[in-house]
């Protein structure tokens, strides 16, 4: 069972790959837990929008690179 | 790409079983001091919460409260121990009528001092674990809601009454089991 709402799209799994980042060095680099990167790669959780500033900023890509807004209707 | 999302799994069986066995020290720990101190209660919730955190199969995220906020929450709680222990002690000594009230009361000032660190605590978390805990205390705040009135409207039947220490205790329980089933859904 999973109640939790349908999510972006995003490529931050790939985009930490590049990099060659852990899950725990994004997180800190913005300041955030671990597991909530892990909950926004994996789609259970869409982030507010600040975070989604920091992590496209981050990346130096726009946030429409990074989530993927076209599944939600 | 460094792996990030896997932990040894004794080392976080072993964490849940001490935090399960932790939260089942403090439910058996008030469900003693209301029934009257049999040491039972204890017993038997310490054994469960560790049953429960073995059973837990993912690896429960800590929340990231900042350290002075953790250590206002300890002092918060020992001072919350001290005086709900003294003040019963208390009240079994001889003690004057007019300050009865005052003893039974004096637990709730460091009560009201853990609530507000906790408070506190909460809002220093990021904003997933703000949410998880959101979805908990709704949980907490609904199922003590149900809970309570399905008793009150049982009492009118005949049911024993109980007393009302029952109901904070039970919104620390559904506040952990409701933590527990958020942190699943965004595991």
């Amino acid at each position: 069972m999973d109640d939790v709402e349908i999510s972006m799209k995003n490529r931050l799994k790939v985009l930490r790959a590049e990099q060659n980042w852990s899950q725990a060095v994004l997180a800190h680099k913005v300041g955030v837990s671990r597991q909530t990167i892990n909950a926004i790669e994996t789609g259970k959780y869409d982030p507010s929008l600040p975070l989604a500033f920091k992590l496209s900023k981050l990346f130096n890509l726009s946030i429409e690179e990074v989530f993927d807004p076209t599944d939600l209707g | 790409m460094k792996n990030s999302t896997s932990q040894d799994p004794s080392q976080s069986r072993g964490r849940n079983i001490a935090l399960g066995a932790a939260f089942g020290l403090l439910i058996g720990g008030g469900l003693d001091l209301i029934l009257g101190d049999t040491g039972w209660g204890l017993v038997i919730g310490i054994l469960l919460g560790a049953l429960a955190g073995y059973w837990i199969k993912f690896p429960l995220p800590a929340m990231q409260y900042p350290p002075h906020v953790v250590r206002r929450i300890v002092l918060s709680a020992v001072l919350f121990f001290v005086f709900l222990f003294g003040s019963q002690w208390l009240l079994n000594q001889y003690i004057g009528q007019s300050y009865q009230v005052l003893v039974a009361l004096a637990p709730s000032i460091p009560a009201t001092l853990l609530g507000l660190s906790i408070a506190s605590a909460i809002a220093h978390l990021d904003e997933l674990q703000r949410r998880i805990q959101l979805e908990a205390i709704g949980i907490a705040f609904g199922g003590s809601v149900i809970i309570t009135f399905s008793y009150a409207l049982m009492i009118q039947v005949g049911a024993p009454e109980v007393s009302w220490m029952f109901v904070p205790l039970l919104m620390v329980l559904l506040w952990g089991i409701g933590k527990l089933w958020t942190m699943w859904k965004y595991r």
